[in-house]
């Protein structure tokens, strides 16, 4: 089953889409609920025959099948209310497995973006708070919202045949409650949103807070982060308190109103009996059914909690569903991909969603395949925002890309992406073992053999026979912690692995030491030799013998040529090169 | 590493441990007066709940069939005045409970933030983001509900189960007695399925943990599993552990149903023991049939409270699940008061590092009989490879560990002496990964903002001629900064670092690899101010790069946690050892061609 909101559904209309595949559980659950419902309005008839033929004085034989009749009503409730809860909060739990199951493949297709602009505590509340609110209204809602109608439905056209005068009479306090309803509906609707959005900030701040503890414990600001914390729950509990506020008095006005029918009965009832008007069971009767009415009373503002606080939450679910999948443009595009990985890029200029300034301007270059391209510049002067252009983590604002002659926007993304290998600058591996994390690309991760090898080009292969398991060690949350350099090269050997046409190394080594990188380097001369390899590094060295080179500044190509070239050029590639070549000097002296 | 560690979620213990409710009572005694309010208002709705069935027995009786219509009205009067207080009362004790609920979870939540601020990094490493936040948010509010609000509303049901079982035994024992008389084969019911219903609740909840600890990684993964196409792979592994979840939640409402249609059944039997019996007793004359209604009454009034706890028996098995969870975590050994000892305050002579073992883990040793002095005012370079126990110094030093073997004298005194607050501000780190906040790049800078100074600012921006970063950023040093810096450069995040250090002041400042993916021409500027900042400091330089280690005073050289060599750059290239072996790489890597 696919759930989608392409065609930007309600929460209503999607809660029905939720439910659809499970149409034949709801029914089952639905004649269940019939069954219950029905044995649950026999016992005040039934009160009333045996109260009226004590009243008459009767043989204790009408006593005793009544007695017996309320038995088989009871035994028929025991085996039907198994059976509704069974349907209707399975229902409950197996919906909420495909909208959890959607919403994490949306997350899977939305573009990088979206991640660097919404924080994950925030996307983690919505995963687990919301998709609790609306598990209880799939649930407990649904079956509360039938039962209720059921009564409705049922319970007044019982009343009336009791007593049509008498029922009228005490009915008339009901008209107060859509009245009240309507009132406080639009209020409890907007404070739950509120408080929703409260305990996403406060879940947001308790995990950044936690996933920086190193910086907080080490700058000794514990003292301040718990204020901060403290200042977001107090929120959290003003926004609370102001939705009890309205709720503390729904509830039990919804009470008071039965209440008044069940005064007003007495009085009216007690003077028909009196006087002759009905018998002394029907009376008691229908003040057995008023009582049986008091209860969906109550559910109609329960329900209206919940149902309202669920569409908040869906809401919430949906904005994720409809954030439109970076693939979204891939229908038009026919070309899967182009021969080769040769890379042309014309005149790109691009400019972040929230940025002042352009983050590249008019950058022009050529790649032939296999060649390799070394970019270097100063901080913020572009380089990774080129490489995420290259990817298609963003779309260009103006100029094309080709990668084997074909514009890249007509490439659609998952091919695309077969093409690249990357090291990204800043590491991130997954609480799974080593094997895992560099086989990350495979199909079989099963081969220990393969992930080995990846390893020692990576320059892994004598740090992992240190390692408790090898291969095998979990890491990250779940086991050790590696130190920056071998977190580097376990991701560089996950780039080999995955062995792609172009490999990218986002200054990638900069926490591997001397040594270490001099055996990757002399590696990766050997065994990507056929790859086209874009360079980002800081250091010339690293660069001095790329086919190409790109000095870039301020988002705009400063220098470019080979290394010979720049050097003859004398401009800022050679001043930067001397600086490094001094520094190597004054060493060596 | 083992299974153990992941499945923490799953340990046993006793369905109510009276020893883990009484551990709440810090977090609600300050709020006794309320509960106190609330206790009195659950007593006297009860006494109005327990009077309105007799009111109406006695209009029956008095009134009805007594054919007394100023007597009837008088009794309708009191039947509207009691249910117009219940309406009070509750709509009082609703908002009291909510208010107090909320107090008491504020509270509670704060303290294990708090407590948690206050653990060791070694909990840190092993213990899962996503699994900690679960419990801030999630077991919190579970546990703040059942102390405050459910506990109270059960203690409620209680007492109106007592109440009419005990007024139904006043009114006529042996009606009272048949009446109650099937009251403990449901208890018995209700025992044997709360077990059930535990273990299948506690498994759900520790699969919902792994479920979002493995959600959060993800999330925060997500760039590197689109670049490697691994949409289809990580979808398959979330989709195992929501199929857990699922079925566990399955087996959680497979034994909850059993609980509602048994309190339904007898209902049903107490109902027809009272009309069987009862009716036969009003046809001997014994009672009136007032009494028979007002019995009546009691019956449907008296498995109301039964479904409304039983309702409530799952908020308390998740609560005692969670309450364990919770206390666990408090019961955590903090570090010891980070203000405890001496305060550092300024070095006079040196540290001495004297035969220092350390070890995470026990079976591996990273420092090996290490021994080492820094002078005050030296700058002193630590070299090795990866791995070769370059960083643990740093976090030694600090006392984010404690050391097992050995000794770290800061002029000749004992580390341990000196407290960790003063350890922590007065030795600066600057590290290799930048932990970004979201907030302003002020905040970022400061940290806290009761440290913050705006000529401090001023100084560091400066220093570290920050002044065209800032001018980039669109709305200067009050730019919104994303979680993890996603909207900066790797280079901004490593001078945002470097301000930090700057903002507070230190003694002894140490550089783990913090230049390391800085461009040349920032490298420059970081190197001028780390070259201003180090001839004022005692420093400790840990770099894989020689280039910034060549104004060290002296070199250090590790390998495999032991020292192997130590000198100056000469001596350590005239001994031909490991340094000059280092040396070599890095001379023909930058030089040669």
């Amino acid at each position: 089953m696919t759930l989608q909101a392409e065609n930007h559904p309600t929460p209503q209309q999607f809660t029905v889409q939720l439910l659809a595949p499970y149409k034949k559980y709801l029914l089952y659950g639905m004649a269940s609920l019939i069954i219950v419902d029905v044995a649950d309005i026999m016992p005040p008839v039934i009160l009333k025959y045996a109260i009226d033929s004590i009243e008459r004085g009767q043989n204790f034989a009408t006593l005793a099948w009544c007695g017996l009749a309320l038995l088989l009503t009871a035994a028929i409730q025991g085996v039907f209310r198994f059976f509704w809860r069974q349907f209707f909060l399975g229902t409950s739990h197996n919906s909420v497995y495909d909208l959890r199951k959607a919403l994490f493949a949306h997350l899977l297709k939305l573009p990088f973006h979206y991640f660097s602009r919404t924080r994950t505590g925030d996307i983690m509340s919505r995963l687990t708070n919301d998709i609790q609110e609306i598990r209880f209204m799939l649930g407990i809602g649904i079956l509360v919202v039938l039962d209720a109608s059921f009564y409705f439905l049922t319970v007044p056209f019982i009343m009336l045949w009791l007593s049509p005068k008498l029922t009228l009479i005490t009915m008339t306090p009901f008209i107060m409650i859509p009245v009240m309803v309507v009132m406080v509906k639009n209020s409890i609707h907007n404070r739950s949103r509120d408080v929703q959005a409260r305990l996403s900030d406060l879940s947001s701040r308790a995990e950044e807070n936690l996933s920086g503890v190193r910086v907080i414990k080490g700058f000794r600001i514990e003292e301040s982060e718990i204020s901060r914390f403290n200042r977001c729950g107090l929120e959290f509990v003003r926004d609370k308190i102001k939705l009890a506020n309205i709720e503390s008095l729904f509830h039990p006005a919804l009470d008071l109103v039965v209440a008044f029918g069940m005064v007003v009965l007495l009085y009216f009832g007690g003077n028909m009996v009196i006087a002759g008007g009905i018998t002394l069971g029907s009376f008691i009767a229908l003040e057995s059914y008023m009582l049986k009415l008091s209860w969906p009373m109550m559910a109609i503002g329960w329900i209206i909690n919940i149902y309202q606080r669920s569409m908040a939450s869906m809401e919430r679910c949906l904005q994720i569903l409809r954030e439109p999948p970076a693939t979204a443009a891939d229908q038009q595009q026919t070309e899967p991909t182009g021969t080769g990985a040769a890379i042309e890029v014309s005149d790109l200029s691009f400019t972040y969603p929230e940025a002042a300034q352009p983050g590249l301007k008019n950058i022009s270059f050529k790649l032939g395949e296999g060649q390799t391209l070394g970019i270097t510049g100063p901080v913020g002067s572009g380089k990774s925002t080129l490489l995420r252009l290259l990817m298609k983590m963003f779309h260009p604002g103006s100029g094309q890309i080709k990668i084997g002659n074909v514009d890249v926007a007509q490439i659609p993304l998952k091919s695309l992406r077969e093409l690249f290998a990357y090291v990204p600058q800043e590491t991130f591996l997954f609480s799974e073992s080593i094997r895992e994390n560099i086989l990350f690309s495979q199909e079989n991760k099963d081969q220990p053999d393969v992930a080995r090898s990846f390893a020692d080009r990576a320059g892994l292969g004598s740090d992992l026979r240190d390692f408790p398991d090898g291969l095998e060690t979990m890491l990250g949350e779940r086991g050790v912690n590696l130190s920056g350099g071998q977190k580097q090269r376990v991701s560089l050997a996950r780039a080999l692995a995955a062995a792609r046409p172009i490999l990218i190394l986002d200054d990638c080594t900069s926490a591997v030491d001397t040594e270490t990188e001099q055996k990757i380097l002399a590696s990766l001369r050997q065994n990507a030799r056929r790859s086209t390899c874009i360079i980002v590094s800081h250091r010339m060295v690293s660069l001095q013998n790329a086919d190409l080179i790109i000095y870039l500044d301020n988002g705009e190509i400063a220098e470019m040529g080979t290394h010979q070239q720049l050097l003859e050029k004398n401009g800022r590639y050679a001043r930067a090169w001397q600086r490094q070549r001094l520094k190597a000097e004054l060493e060596k002296s | 590493m083992d299974d153990s560690y992941f499945n923490e979620d799953d340990i046993k213990a006793p369905a109510w441990d009276s020893g883990l409710a009484w551990r709440m009572w810090p977090y609600l005694r300050v709020w006794r007066s309320h509960f106190i309010v609330a206790v009195v208002l659950v007593l006297l709705g009860t006494a109005v709940h327990i009077g309105l069935p007799l009111i109406l027995g006695k209009a029956v009786d008095l009134g009805i069939k007594g054919k007394d219509y100023g007597l009837l009205l008088h009794y309708v009067i009191l039947y509207a005045a009691g249910h117009t207080a219940v309406f009070v009362l509750s709509a009082a004790r609703s908002w009291l409970l909510q208010y107090t609920g909320q107090r008491v979870l504020h509270d509670l939540r704060n303290a294990l933030f708090t407590h948690i601020q206050k653990l060791p990094i070694s909990f840190f490493d092993r213990t899962p983001v996503g699994r900690l936040v679960t419990r801030i948010t999630n077991d919190v509010a579970t546990l703040a509900e059942l102390f405050s609000a459910a506990l109270i509303n059960v203690s409620s049901e209680i007492c109106i189960l007592f109440g009419i079982g005990g007024m139904m035994l006043a009114l006529h024992f042996k009606l009272g007695l048949a009446a109650l008389i099937t009251t403990p084969g449901l208890f018995y019911i209700a025992w044997f399925l709360k077990v059930k219903m535990r273990d299948a609740f506690r498994l759900a909840r520790a699969k919902l943990a792994t479920m979002n600890a493995s959600l959060a990684e993800n999330v925060s993964g997500m760039s590197v599993i689109h670049i490697f196409n691994q949409e289809p792979a990580r979808e398959a592994k979330f989709d195992q552990m929501n199929l857990e979840l699922r079925d566990a939640e399955l087996t959680s409402v497979f034994y909850n149903s059993f609980f509602v249609p048994a309190v339904t059944v007898f209902t049903a039997i107490t109902l027809t023991v009272v009309i069987v019996y009862g009716g036969w007793l009003v046809s001997r004359n014994e009672i009136s049939m007032g009494l028979l209604i007002t019995f009546i009454a009691y019956t449907q009034a008296f498995f109301d409270p039964v479904r409304q706890i039983s309702e409530k028996i799952s908020v308390f098995q998740s609560a005692m699940a969670s309450a364990e969870r919770v206390f666990a975590l408090i019961d955590e050994q903090p570090e010891p008061d980070l203000l405890a000892g001496e305060e550092f305050k300024t070095l006079h002579e040196g540290i001495e590092f004297r035969n220092l073992n350390f070890a995470y883990t026990p079976d591996k040793p990273v420092l090996k009989g290490l021994s080492f002095k820094i002078r005050k005012g030296e700058r002193l370079a630590i070299v090795g490879h990866t791995g070769a126990g370059k960083t643990t110094l740093a976090s030694l030093l600090k006392r984010f560990y404690d050391y097992q073997d050995g000794d770290i004298l800061i002029d000749g005194v004992d580390l341990r002496k000196f407290s960790r607050t003063s350890l922590r501000l007065k030795i600066g780190l600057i590290q290799q990964d930048v932990n970004i906040f979201s907030g302003t790049l002020l905040e970022n800078i400061f940290l806290a903002d009761d440290r913050f100074d705006n000529q401090k600012f001023d100084n560091i921006i400066k220093e570290l001629e920050m002044e065209s970063l800032i001018s980039k950023l669109p709305e200067g040093i009050n730019t919104q900064i994303y979680e993890r810096g996603s909207n900066i450069s790797a280079g901004q995040r490593q001078l945002i670092a470097f301000s930090r250090a700057l903002a507070t002041d230190p003694e002894i400042l140490i550089l783990d690899e913090a230049t390391s993916s800085v461009d040349s021409e920032t490298e420059a500027i970081i190197q001028k101010a780390v070259q201003r900042l180090t001839s004022q400091r005692t420093s400790l330089i840990i770099a894989h790069r020689l280039s910034t280690i060549r104004n060290c005073d002296r070199i250090l050289v590790l390998h495999n946690g032991r020292l192997v060599e130590q000198g100056s750059h000469e001596e350590l290239l005239a001994a031909k050892g490991h340094y000059h072996k280092l040396y070599e790489l890095q001379f023909s890597s930058n030089g040669g061609n």
